[in-house]
């Protein structure tokens, strides 16, 4: 059974900030490291890959990849490859989907290709959705945990309140679930031994060709990003005034509306 | 005329008339009536609460038919969708789909969004949602628009999407189309919602209980008093169903940081521990007994006086 990993490079969430003054994202302090949700495709990987007693790699694709690697490395990934040039900067989720597929492609392909739900920063969450069109593979989403089964898979996910238990057939795209699965401690003597290991790094012009013979060879996410705006506004501290309870709390629920917060 | 007042969803808010800038709305016998002076400006359609006034005439750009796809009935995107679709005289289908099976959901779902004619397919931003968004999209070959806090329809038939990013600290907008759209919406109100049933046929096993979402990850977050009394400690907790917020007692955010985009504070102790651990929320509701009260100082919005009287009006409103 081969199991590859796909992981995320996002800036670290706490260093990131809104400049008011100069009225756009400043993320030119925040280091890039792994994206917490794919720790725990990592960490689903590694379990699976424990009891069928097979290996797996880990790709990321994009600036920071090989931070992101390095971090993923202390969970036991036996080969490390980044794809990592300057046509990737700002690329949407159908372009990464597409330079990782055709990575794993061509390395023969994968069984079993875990993601994290979302990065932290921008994430669409759209990545195992668009991966699983180009590998013609199953998709499952909210796993908790995998286990070889006959010629497939068992596959324990959440669904709504409850955990349940299916089996799902090979090759399966997976997304886990962003909470409820317990990662072991990444400790800095882990990390430093880590970032000795050698990664493997892949331009997407290596991978053109293989790239060129997925089913869908020029997927992209189709939308247009305006620019960021700051969300973050001073407190209003605003007494919601009204005759009555009743007129109040529409008051203050249409205020809610308009912010798109209910 | 341009607009329309649907009586049963009108409260006589008066918001419309408020809207108004050409004295053409007006409100008689706790109902709206819109005067043949109305320009169709849409100023009252955006105002209403309740949703209760729609544009009568179809843009003539619009969506085509809206497919909203629920996982649950309580997901809130087909309750959601009725009011995109209404505001743009668009069709709306409804459909609740079984997402285990994610990949099947996504194929049985680009198969009803070609039988349906559907340009705009829409989502919940939750579990599977934006994994199976991504399949159909690419299936459709249509554009995708992930995680959305609102969406609307502009004239030239493109879908406009808000998001938040990094923690809600920045917004964007997006726009695909015109052309198929596949987008996910982050679900709010979760009123129950009856929609066609469109089950897989995958055999499971039901295990255990799903573990919670960690306070750290909640969009929404529902803190309440430790002196409420019953009926107002059950009031909100089904105000937090009803947001799909994750709810905490007060005296537990002491120690701890969170940064929800909304906080809403029931009758909660405030401390300037429990101000500072909230510090970092978008936005905070203070439903407490007096202005003087210190969560009331760091709120956006304050509801003071009885607390029971207010979440329970608060929950009929939403």
């Amino acid at each position: 059974m081969r199991i590859a990993v796909c992981v995320a490079a996002v800036p670290n969430p706490v260093k990131v900030k809104w400049d008011r003054f100069r009225q756009l994202l400043d993320r030119q302090d925040a280091e890039m490291m792994l994206n917490a949700a794919d720790r725990n495709a990592l960490e689903v990987a590694a379990q699976l890959a424990k009891a069928a007693g097979a290996q797996f790699d880990a790709y990321s694709a994009g600036v920071g990849a090989a931070n992101a690697l390095r971090e993923a490395a202390v969970f036991g990934v036996e080969r490390l490859i980044a794809i990592d040039d300057p046509s990737l900067v700002e690329a949407d989720a159908g372009s990464v989907a597409g330079v990782l597929a055709a990575a794993i492609t061509k390395d023969g392909g994968a069984d079993v290709i875990a993601c994290g739900a979302a990065t932290s920063s921008n994430g669409s969450g759209a990545v195992p959705g668009f991966l699983s069109v180009l590998l013609n593979a199953g998709l499952r989403a909210d796993v908790i945990a995998l286990a070889p089964h006959e010629s497939g898979l068992q596959v324990t996910a959440v669904d709504g309140a409850s955990l349940v238990r299916s089996a799902a057939s090979l090759p399966l795209v997976l997304a886990a679930a962003p909470f409820g699965i317990k990662t072991r401690a990444v400790s800095p003597i882990l990390l430093m031994r880590a970032s000795k290991r050698p990664i493997d790094t892949q331009t997407t012009v290596e991978l053109a060709d293989a790239r060129s013979r997925l089913p869908l060879p020029a997927l992209s996410s189709g939308a247009t990003d305006g620019p960021f705006e700051s969300n973050r506004k001073r407190r209003l501290n605003e007494v919601v005034d009204g005759p009555d309870a009743q007129a109040r709390a529409i008051t203050l629920a249409s205020a809610l509306r308009e912010r798109h917060l209910v | 005329m341009p607009v329309a007042v649907d009586l049963e969803l009108c409260i006589g808010s008066g918001d419309c008339v408020k809207a108004c800038a050409f004295n053409a709305v007006d409100v008689i016998d706790g109902k709206a009536v819109i005067y043949e002076n109305c320009t169709d400006c849409d100023a009252c359609v955006r105002a209403c609460p309740t949703h209760a006034i729609a544009s009568a005439t179809p843009k003539e750009t619009s969506a085509g038919n809206i497919l909203a796809v629920d996982f649950s009935e309580r997901s809130g995107i087909a309750a959601a969708l009725s009011h995109v679709a209404r505001r743009i005289g668009a069709g709306s289908v409804e459909l609740r789909v079984n997402p285990l099976d994610a990949g099947a959901a996504a194929d049985l779902l680009a198969h009803e969004a070609e039988s349906a004619g559907a340009r705009l397919i829409v989502l919940p931003h939750e579990g599977p949602g934006p994994a199976i968004a991504a399949r159909v999209a690419a299936r459709l070959n249509g554009a995708l628009l992930s995680g959305c806090s609102d969406l609307s329809v502009d004239d030239s038939g493109g879908v406009r999407a808000t998001r938040l990013a990094y923690g809600g600290i920045v917004k964007l907008t997006s726009r695909a189309g015109p052309g198929t759209v596949v987008a996910t919406l982050f679900p709010r109100s979760r009123t129950p919602y009856a929609a066609r049933p469109l089950d897989g046929q995958l055999e499971l096993e039901r295990t255990g209980e799903a573990p919670s979402r960690a306070l750290a990850d909640a969009r929404t977050v529902v803190a309440r008093g430790a002196s409420l009394a019953t009926a107002a400690r059950e009031a909100t907790r089904a105000l937090a169903d009803i947001l799909g917020a994750n709810i905490i007692e007060g005296a537990e955010l002491k120690g701890k940081t969170i940064a929800p985009e909304l906080y809403i504070a029931i009758g909660v102790e405030g401390s300037t521990e429990t101000n500072a651990a909230v510090n970092g929320a978008g936005t905070i509701v203070a439903l407490v007994g007096s202005e003087s009260d210190p969560t009331a100082q760091i709120a956006d919005y304050v509801l003071t006086g009885d607390v029971e009287t207010n979440v329970k009006a608060l929950l009929a409103a939403l």
